[in-house]
């Protein structure tokens, strides 16, 4: 069986935007790890590292760790309540970059 | 003389100037505005300049640009340029230090926070951890100092690409006599009053601020310590005390002089607990003779009392003159070798990284 492949849209605010010659969006397919299990938002990123490396250095660090002050909110919460780099991904998911207030 | 270009690296952006013919420094808008720049370098050794910049973008972290037209477009790599191996576990928090390397043509060095060095190839654009540092059983016991853990001074010698020599606060300095695979902690006669007694010369662990050397006389280092100013005549085999005589031993930058081996200059602040100028001036102090006395420079400098401090890679002397910049956003410029100074800018955000060189 085939690992469960899916498109995932990351939607970025401006100050982000000129690591993808300016678009507003990106996407990218997300592998999930097993066959029975849902792309992760971790997955998405591993992607991200790969199509556009100097935009997904903005969002983790050298560690993978998503960056202190970036919130990545999925299906309308933040993905750090839903498991972090392992929250599942529902299909169409679309991901808000939103740089934390300070 | 010929035109000369001024990189000022600040906690909110870059500023560049211009000085033609020896003429008073103009300096440009700002670029990489509300980004930190918190090293800078201007690279002559190619058939064009290119000027390096260290930034931090805040929530997005550091990355390293550079420009080869003096700053009218700015690149960055294709790939992280400065990243730690997974397998390491670390992750890039600063920039600290961009020094091109006087002996191998395309090679820059950086100086990382956590107390790291990297190695360029491509001329700045890319670079690969030195592992022989990173593996140094000693790295695990550094501690962060105030600004962190940051391996700030990097020392190459001018001739011979094997020797070269860093400083991390708080690991010490440290030397390799075959190009970075090793390393030795090189710290003898280094007090820090800060450990208990009986223990006050330790093997490494001192809070070392910046060491210069000047290239006619590579052997010979000047260092400015958290607590005390040194010298060492063989390449820190040995230091000793060279800040007796000045009002106080605490400060930031250490600079030589681009022609005089025994010109070295400080810019004393009051203690490590009172981080202002001595007597709230701006004042150079300069040595001669290599540290044996030194001489208050003010001529030029503001009068009115200040309190900011100067930090540890905002001096710079070489070619074009002398320059340091302030956390109060002044910088300011000798062209006599200290004797009487102008300002270049104020109002600018905090200096913290400063570099000119002659075009």
């Amino acid at each position: 069986m085939a690992k469960n492949v899916m498109m995932v849209v990351f939607v970025l605010p401006n100050s982000l935007r000129r690591w993808v010659s300016g678009d507003s969006e990106v996407k990218v397919f997300a592998v999930a790890a097993d066959h029975d299990a849902p792309p992760t938002l971790g997955s998405a990123l591993d992607t991200l590292r790969r199509t556009h490396p100097l935009l997904e250095e903005r969002l983790r660090d050298d560690c993978g760790r998503i960056r202190r002050h970036i919130h990545m909110i999925v299906c309308g919460e933040n993905a750090r309540g839903l498991g972090g780099l392992d929250c599942a991904l529902p299909p169409g998911a679309e991901v808000y970059v939103m740089p934390a207030l300070a | 003389m010929s035109d000369a270009v001024l990189a000022i690296g600040t906690r909110k952006g870059l500023f560049l100037a211009r000085s033609s013919d020896g003429g008073p420094f103009e300096v440009a808008p700002i670029q990489f505005s509300t980004v930190g720049v918190t090293s800078v370098a201007i690279d002559t050794r190619g058939t064009a300049p290119r000027i390096l910049a260290g930034i931090e973008y805040g929530h997005f972290g550091p990355s390293v640009m550079y420009s080869d037209d003096l700053g009218e477009t700015w690149q960055e790599a294709e790939r992280p340029p400065i990243a730690f191996p997974e397998k390491t576990g670390a992750t890039l928090t600063r920039v600290w230090q961009l020094a091109p390397s006087p002996c191998e043509p395309e090679v820059v060095w950086a100086g990382v926070e956590p107390g790291a060095l990297f190695r360029s190839e491509d001329r700045g654009v890319t670079y690969e951890l030195v592992a022989g540092l990173w593996e140094h059983p000693h790295r695990q016991h550094w501690q962060p100092g105030g600004g962190g853990l940051c391996l700030h001074t990097i020392i190459s010698h001018p001739a011979d690409p094997e020797i070269m020599g860093i400083a991390v606060s708080t690991g010490g300095f440290y030397r390799t006599t075959d190009g970075g695979s090793s390393w030795e902690a090189a710290n003898q006669g280094i007090r820090a009053p800060f450990m208990p007694e009986g223990q006050q010369y330790p093997e490494y662990g001192q809070c070392v601020h910046r060491v210069g050397m000047h290239p006619a006389r590579p052997e010979r280092l000047f260092l400015q310590h958290h607590f005390g100013v040194y010298r060492s005549d063989d390449f820190g085999g040995s230091w000793h005390d060279i800040g007796s005589s000045l009002p106080s031993d605490f400060g930031f930058p250490i600079a030589v002089h681009p022609a005089r081996p025994d010109t070295v200059y400080v810019l004393p602040l009051n203690a490590d607990i009172d981080r202002t100028p001595v007597d709230h001036r701006y004042r150079v102090f300069r040595s001669d003779d290599a540290g044996e006395t030194w001489q208050p420079l003010e001529r030029g400098l503001p009068e009115g009392p200040v309190h900011a401090s100067v930090l540890r890679d905002a001096m710079t002397a070489g070619e074009a003159g002398l320059f340091f910049g302030t956390r109060d956003g002044e910088v300011h410029w000798s062209r006599d070798d200290g004797d009487t100074w102008s300002a270049v800018a104020r109002h600018l955000p905090d200096v913290l990284s400063v570099r000119a060189a002659v075009l």
